[in-house]
């Protein structure tokens, strides 16, 4: 059987490998735009800024894009210049937001090129809304575990986030994050009891040891910058194991607008715009798996839904876990020096339980290292000359906790199209209502998270937490749920559309629920799944 | 008969304009250097201290009103011309042009117990003992601080409560009685509107006395919304500091030492029973408060109170010197390196820097002219001038020129294997060093905030009358 994959991000390329195990053909479209080659992989951040001819260049970009300019509304941290490609293009789909930052990408790779690598299975109590459970995702985690390489111990987050196999030992810590552990494990009764918690090591995708290919870290501290030796796992990687197989055909250039249906409902052809100018292209599909993230499958669906009916429908529910930045300072860690070789993520997470395991709030704990300093520095309320002597001497103890919130589905947030003239290409409108009580509840969890912190010796300086807007943690889902029975805009358990009887969603679109845990292994992990399913039904 | 009026076109007099007891006292003689266009009034262009452009206006005028004054940040010899001198040369004319009456507005601060290095309140005080020994009916009128639509210390109150912080000078404690400046034209016409004053010192202010904490954190949750963060700034020091700068005949600085005496004494009105309108019809706190965070015009852009460096060459010198953008933005890179790190810039970071001001990248370059630039060319003098300029724009220009121009060097030593080091690695002496050196950190960057945040807030207004 030939399926036609659209996208080629975490959930394509779990989804396509699956399916070239069992034999099946895949034919995958992409927008696809690549990554420059890493410069000089072997040296480390700062060796880069030593040996380069011109390191600004290479960190701040050739027209100094990747400066944080003040007084522009900014995160704590910026893209690097060669992540770009993640971001790249994307003017070419019109999305016009309410209450709703909304982020695309046409890279190869997807959204996921730009991830920190945490991999966090839902439990089973996070799955009550889902049309399956634990066991049935259990393996499918183990399977994405044993391609993507994850790194994880197995500690009192386990109650978190389930145990599984085919985990690799964690990585080195670096000693800040070493003292934070020690405080915590010291403090282990007092969090539980007093605040409900946990803390641990965080799990990773990038590798401890070799495997395959690639190369365990080698402590490099370019993480940001995106890892010049494939360590941590990116979509891009995934794709080229897909490339192994002899049925596997990649198209990049090519981005997909919708797909045409007979009169029986079965899709027989994707309409894809070609990037390089050269105008459209119409791709012949027998099966068609819709995988380019919620925002663009939602957008391919609701264009596909229009020609097809003349109907303009909305698609609700759209989810996204609200983001917390939390710095702090930790005090046993001031006058110290940072240690730039070192990995770069989050090692620590921390979990707040909660009477519902879906409102259990996830936080990971990052210790800044080598994140570009100049937008952090002139944020203090100083001259620049005082902000960077202070700076300077508490970089080492510096850390942000990301504390993520879960989304529940509600009509209010959703998405549609919106009006074109003749031919031109529809924007698409996206609105998005945060849920109510949301302040009192992200005031609660930042208490909690703030007595945790100063439990283990780190201040939390007032008036620094950013609530980041809506979008930014770029976890979209739940615009064409999942359910074992539904109507129309809904799938079926394996991700059968209920409107087109050859299509597949198999991103975070189907997703009925968004917990707080990063997503990306449960799409991978579903996506796999969904294969496996649609595998052994198949012809 | 009518009424001679010195500073028609200020922030009380336009108020003054429209009372009904101006008028009552017959045909209005207006005073100013700047063009009066108003019906009620007969303009006479002219300086205050040049007697022979107003004396013959003074002649069958049976009162005088004498609003104008030099306040803010002038040297002690313009506040001695203007508030002293000029008072005494206009109390001479009027008794020699037969005039009846005067009223001086002078200040509260002319009572404060202590005024060393306050040559503004020396000088008000000295004028007061000058009306007093007049042979006229005089009265003195002692309002406290003014605020009302249009207010130049209103607007800085509000910016400085805006600020991302609250700077506390003297620890906010000194107290404030604000008055509305439509309160002080109602006493100016009340007191016109009496025949005789025999002598009258009346001062004057609002039915309420926060503390300066008080005030600036109640204009703070009208404009933002909430308190926000305060850092208290001790003012002493840096009040001795400037006045023996200013003794010492130092080179003008934005701010003076007499500017943060409202932040040393309580400026609190001493009642009598017949100021008018009576206290409780004076406007009130809450009132001025909310006029203030609603900013009934538009938001007083703050403009730097940096003066451009002097021009170069002489008239006569012929034409000046084509300018070297590059060596302008090299010479600039050099001082500002030095100040952010206390080093000399590398070639390579000379030419990145340059290369940052290209347009169409969003730096520096793309900022449309602002008078903020102002500060650019103030920093350009050396490092401590860049700190002083700096603190300012970290204040209130957070998004402007100077700013972006030192991100865009902090971005670039940052990346440059020949200065990372400098910028990113603790200095010795491990945490009990950094206590040490953040507690003169935190010393300098006050006298460099108090200096600055006095700049804004008690900026000179311009002209002397």
């Amino acid at each position: 059987v030939r399926f036609t994959v659209v996208g080629s991000g975490a959930s394509a390329v779990h989804f396509a490998r699956s399916l070239l195990e069992a034999g099946h053909e895949v034919e995958m479209l992409d927008v696809g735009l690549d990554r420059p080659d890493p410069i000089r992989p072997e040296d480390s951040f700062e060796g880069l800024k030593r040996n380069l001819d011109d390191p600004v260049t290479h960190f701040l970009g050739e027209d100094f894009e990747s400066v944080t300019w003040p007084g522009e509304a900014g995160e704590y941290y910026g893209f690097p210049p060669n992540k770009r490609h993640v971001f790249a293009r994307t003017e070419d789909l019109r999305v016009e937001a309410k209450g709703f930052a909304p982020l695309l990408s046409f890279a190869c790779g997807g959204l996921s090129e730009a991830w920190t690598g945490g991999a966090f299975p839902f439990s089973e109590g996070e799955l009550v809304d889902f049309p399956f459970g634990w066991d049935e995702l259990h393996p499918a985690y183990e399977t994405v575990a044993r391609r993507i390489g994850l790194t994880g111990e197995r500690d009192d987050l386990v109650r978190h986030f389930p145990w599984h196999e085919d985990l690799l030992p964690p990585l080195d810590l670096d000693e800040h994050s070493r003292l934070l552990l020690e405080g915590a494990r010291r403090h282990r009764d007092w969090l539980e009891r007093e605040l409900g918690c946990t803390i641990g090591r965080s799990r990773t995708a990038t590798l401890s040891r070799d495997l395959g290919d690639r190369k365990a870290c080698g402590y490099l501290g370019r993480c940001l910058g995106g890892c010049p030796t494939d360590s941590l796992w990116t979509p891009r990687s995934g794709l080229l194991d897909c490339r192994r197989f002899p049925g596997f055909r990649y198209r990049p250039g090519l981005r997909v607008r919708s797909f045409d249906a007979d009169a029986a409902g079965l899709v027989r052809s994707v309409e894809c715009e070609r990037i390089d100018g050269g105008g459209r292209e119409t791709v012949p599909v027998e099966r068609l798996a819709l995988a380019a993230g919620t925002l663009a499958t939602g957008k391919i669906f609701l264009e596909s839904w229009r020609r097809r009916t003349g109907e303009d429908a909305r698609l609700g529910g759209l989810m996204d876990n609200r983001q917390v930045l939390l710095p702090f300072l930790n005090l046993r860690m001031i006058g110290r020096a940072h240690d730039p070789e070192t990995y770069q993520y989050h090692q620590i997470a921390l979990g707040l339980a909660a009477a519902d395991p879906r409102d259990y709030v996830h936080g990971l704990v990052t210790t800044l290292k080598t994140a570009s300093i100049h937008p952090i520095v002139p944020s203090l309320p100083f001259d620049l000359r005082t902000s960077l002597g202070i700076f300077r001497n508490v970089h080492a103890a510096l850390g942000l906790v990301n504390v993520n919130f879960p989304d529940r589905r509600r009509d209010a947030c959703g998405m549609r199209l919106g009006a074109a003239a003749g031919d031109e290409e529809p924007p698409l409108l996206v609105d998005y209502v945060p849920p109510s009580g949301e302040a009192a509840r992200l005031r609660a969890a930042t208490r909690r998270v703030t007595r945790a912190l100063r439990k283990l010796g780190c201040l939390v300086p007032p008036g620094m937490s950013h609530r980041r807007p809506m979008g930014a943690s770029v976890h979209y889902s739940g615009t064409l749920p999942m359910a074992a029975s539904g109507g129309r805009f809904t799938t079926t358990p394996d991700g059968r559309s209920r409107d087109f009887e050859n299509l597949w969603i198999v991103d975070g679109s189907t997703f009925p629920f968004l917990p707080a845990k990063n997503l990306t292994f449960t799409l991978m992990a579903n996506a796999v799944r969904m294969a496996e399913s649609i595998s052994g039904s198949a012809p | 008969m009518s009424v001679f009026l010195t500073g028609a076109t200020g922030f009380v007099g336009r108020r003054l304009l429209s009372r009904p007891e101006l008028r009552a006292e017959g045909d209005l003689v207006a005073l100013a250097r700047r063009p009066l266009d108003d019906p009620r009034a007969r303009w006479v262009a002219g300086d205050l201290r040049d007697p022979a452009a107003w004396r013959d206006s003074l002649r069958g005028c049976r009162t005088v009103v004498h609003l104008a004054a030099r306040t803010g940040a002038g040297s002690p010899t313009e506040h001695e011309e203007i508030n002293d001198a000029a008072v005494r040369r206009l109390l001479v004319e009027a008794e020699r042009a037969g005039v009846r009456r005067f009223l001086l507005v002078s200040t509260i601060a002319a009572t404060y117990p202590e005024k060393r290095h306050y040559p503004y309140a020396r000088a008000k005080e000295r004028a007061e003992a000058a009306v007093r020994a007049s042979t006229l009916d005089w009265a003195i009128l002692r309002p406290t601080i003014v605020l009302g639509p249009g207010s130049p210390v209103g607007a800085s109150l509000r910016s400085l409560a805006g600020a991302p912080f609250l700077p506390l000078l003297g620890g906010g404690r000194a107290i404030l009685q604000p008055v509305h400046v439509d309160d002080v034209a109602a006493a100016i016409g009340a007191l016109l509107a009496e025949e005789h004053w025999e002598g009258r010192i009346v001062d004057l202010g609002g039915p309420a006395a926060p503390t300066f904490a008080e005030f600036l954190r109640a204009v703070r949750i009208e404009v933002r919304g909430t308190p926000g963060p305060a850092i208290p700034i001790p003012v002493r020091p840096l009040v001795a500091v400037l006045g023996t700068w200013e003794r010492l005949g130092g080179p003008r600085l934005p701010v003076t030492a007499g500017q943060f005496y409202a932040f040393l004494h309580d400026g609190v009105a001493r009642e009598g029973g017949d100021a008018r309108p009576p206290l409780a019809e004076r406007r009130g706190l809450a009132a001025m408060v909310a006029e203030l965070g609603a900013g009934d015009e538009p938001r007083r852009r703050i403009v730097s109170p940096f003066p451009p460096p002097p021009q170069e060459g002489t008239p006569g010198d012929g034409p000046a010197p084509p300018v070297d953008p590059d060596a302008v933005l090299d010479a600039e890179c050099a001082t500002f390196t030095r100040y952010l790190i206390g080093a000399e810039p590398s070639a390579y970071a000379r030419t990145k820097y340059r290369e940052g001001h290209r347009p169409g990248i969003g730096g520096p370059a793309d900022l449309p002219p602002s008078p903020d630039d102002r500060l650019v060319e103030f920093a350009r003098r050396g490092p401590l001038a860049t700190r002083i300029a700096d603190t300012w724009a970290g204040l209130f220009a957070r998004g402007g020129r100077l700013r972006r121009k030192l991100v865009l060097l902090l971005a670039i030593l940052e990346s440059d294997g020949a200065t990372s080091a400098r910028v990113d690695s603790p200095e010795p002496g491990g945490a009990v060093g950094f206590g040490l050196r953040t507690a003169l950190r935190g010393a300098g960057f006050l006298v460099s905030l108090a200096v600055a945040a006095l700049a804004v807030g008690l900026r000179p207004r311009k002209g002397g009358s």
